[in-house]
């Protein structure tokens, strides 16, 4: 029963991440900021990484994305689709990025192109990786601004991004990444910027994505919060290195790393468990 | 797909055209200041095309009976003549056709080289950048007059070759504009974002980068056609530019600031249709520098 158990689970891999470093030359020397870092993240769960800032949480990601800063460089295995990608050519990462995989920011009041409409940046990139018309991609726009729950289509389609609220922009970025039906989509701290009744809905939308459509999730923040109420597995990184790993109720009610223990007693007690 | 997503879409395949350039010509023709100012710039281009056809003068006659003749509806010399009896109006628009197509057109050769130029060198960045920012440095740092007397040399004293002398040395200005521009922008997060999407560097360019340059271009442009018409009139001051007895608006104001204490309106005629133009070519930048940016309502 066990072993079929892992059969399936390892069907499901989806990215496998094998002693991943990151580095950034700077002008005071290299400056290692991942340290051999491993974990895997599989089809229809959610990997949460907590950590403060500068633990190396989202260089991790950016390394995997190649969307490191020009001084920074990788080293190690992202294994995605027999792709290694870390070490492929520019060419096939883009050809992953925004289809296989998506990535959303941190803050969506600037996320999103400023002079054009939503309907258009949400179509352009359907048209760019799919080879799609504008009509159909339109279509599709107004299927994932359903999954996002976004009412009036119609009328968001045909505004401009300053027009919208920040949770609807970060339903609009969600959307974007849904366009090209992804694998896996990485959310960069999606709901620092907004505030908590929003937040509450944005995680919903996560829960939805990964429970119906059997989407790989990566949720980073440094909210612990956000990540017991979405997230399968977890992973504590401090210092570019990763602390604890495991099942998210296991690691968040008997931590083992003391740097794990002092986060958790960080949560003010009238919050509860 | 259910019927409510094709409902949806039939909506919005009808109401299809309210792109980018649509919502900026309504916000323009809102400002009315760049309307009348839009009005008067088709107004003195139409005269300086069409006009010279509905008048008995040609810019070259020489009218022996009226030399510096002062303008009167008398003998159809409605603003006057000059020292060679040649009747003011027909060479003023004469010199309009010229120093609006120069204007023009030097300012779409400058403007094409910079932004290509100045999105390359701001976007790709490092090596390629500080490469391509020496050689703007040193085309600067040339005598541009030792430059255009060059290309004139090279190719000939042809008028189309002053559109390109005078546009390749305006571009440098704009190339540096577009490039700090570019920078800043780059950093953006929409551009981090589609990145993040998996777009070609020629895509964010293309679809990014340049739509959001667009203020700071027109109103660039909008201060360059009158650099521009004032560059020709001294170029042709010099005898590198137009010559007799063709004839340009700042060939006409030169001449007739040297005749200003005889005959005044040989000055003032010219100076007034090159003010009107360049006011009213302020007035449309300024008019489209707030209709292309959406957040202006």
């Amino acid at each position: 029963m066990q072993s079929t158990q892992k059969n399936i689970k390892n069907n499901n891999l989806l990215i496998n991440i094998n002693k991943l470093n990151v580095f950034f030359n700077t002008p005071e020397g290299l400056s290692h900021v991942v340290k051999d870092v491993n974990f895997n993240v599989k089809k229809g769960t959610c990997l949460g990484v907590v950590g403060e800032s500068g633990s190396g949480k989202t260089q991790t990601f950016f390394s995997i994305t190649g969307l490191l800063a020009k001084n920074g460089y990788a080293e190690g295995e992202a294994n995605f689709k027999n792709y290694n990608l870390i070490t492929c050519d520019d060419e096939i990462r883009r050809g992953f990025l925004g289809k296989s995989i998506g990535f959303i920011f941190q803050d969506p009041m600037t996320s999103l192109t400023p002079h054009l409409k939503i309907g258009d940046q949400l179509a352009e990139i359907a048209i760019y990786h799919k080879k799609i018309t504008k009509s159909q991609a339109l279509q599709r726009a107004a299927e994932v601004m359903d999954v996002v729950k976004l009412p009036n289509n119609r009328d968001i389609i045909n505004s401009y991004p300053h027009e919208l609220s920040g949770g609807m922009k970060q339903r609009i970025m969600i959307a974007i990444s849904l366009m090209c039906e992804p694998d896996l989509i990485i959310a960069d701290e999606p709901t620092t910027a907004l505030d908590v009744t929003t937040q509450a809905e944005i995680l919903n939308i996560f829960n939805e994505l990964k429970n119906n459509l059997n989407i790989g999730l990566v949720l980073i923040s440094h909210n612990i919060g956000v990540i017991a109420e979405t997230s399968n597995e977890v992973l504590v990184m401090k210092n570019g290195q990763i602390l604890e790993n495991g099942n998210t109720h296991e690691v968040l009610t008997k931590p083992k790393n003391d740097y794990t223990k002092h986060l958790l007693s960080c949560i003010p007690p009238w919050i509860g468990n | 797909m259910n019927k409510k997503h094709i409902k949806i879409i039939e909506d919005y395949s009808n109401i299809k055209g309210r792109s980018l350039w649509v919502d900026a010509r309504r916000r323009l023709f809102q400002n009315k200041a760049a309307v009348v100012s839009l009005f008067l710039i088709f107004l003195i281009a139409f005269l300086s095309f069409f006009g010279p056809f509905f008048l008995k003068y040609s810019f070259s006659d020489t009218d022996w009976n009226s030399i510096y003749y002062p303008p009167s509806l008398n003998n159809g010399h409605f603003l006057g003549t000059d020292g060679n009896g040649r009747d003011l109006l027909v060479r003023i628009l004469y010199g309009g056709r010229l120093s609006l197509t120069i204007g023009i057109l030097a300012t779409l050769v400058s403007v094409f080289i910079g932004v290509i130029y100045g999105t390359i060198a701001g976007y790709f960045g490092g090596k390629l950048d500080i490469f391509m920012m020496r050689v703007v440095e040193i085309l600067y740092a040339m005598p541009y007059l030792i430059f255009v007397i060059l290309l004139m040399v090279v190719f000939g004293r042809n008028i189309y070759f002053l559109f390109i002398a005078i546009g390749a040395v305006e571009w440098l200005t704009m190339a540096r504009i577009v490039r700090g521009q570019t920078i800043s922008l780059k950093e953006k997060e929409f551009i981090e974002t589609s990145k993040a999407l998996g777009q070609s560097n020629f895509m964010i360019i293309w679809k990014h980068i340049i739509p959001n340059l667009a203020g700071p271009i027109v109103v660039y442009i909008t201060l360059m056609v009158p650099s521009v018409i004032i560059l020709e009139s001294f170029l042709s001051f010099l005898g590198l530019g137009v010559q007799e007895p063709l004839t340009s608006w700042g060939v006409l104001i030169s001449e007739g600031a040297r005749e200003m204490e005889t005959a005044w309106w040989l000055l003032i005629f010219p100076g007034i249709f090159m003010t009107i133009t360049l006011a009213s070519l302020n007035f449309i930048g300024d008019g489209l520098r707030d209709a292309i940016d959406p957040k202006e309502y």
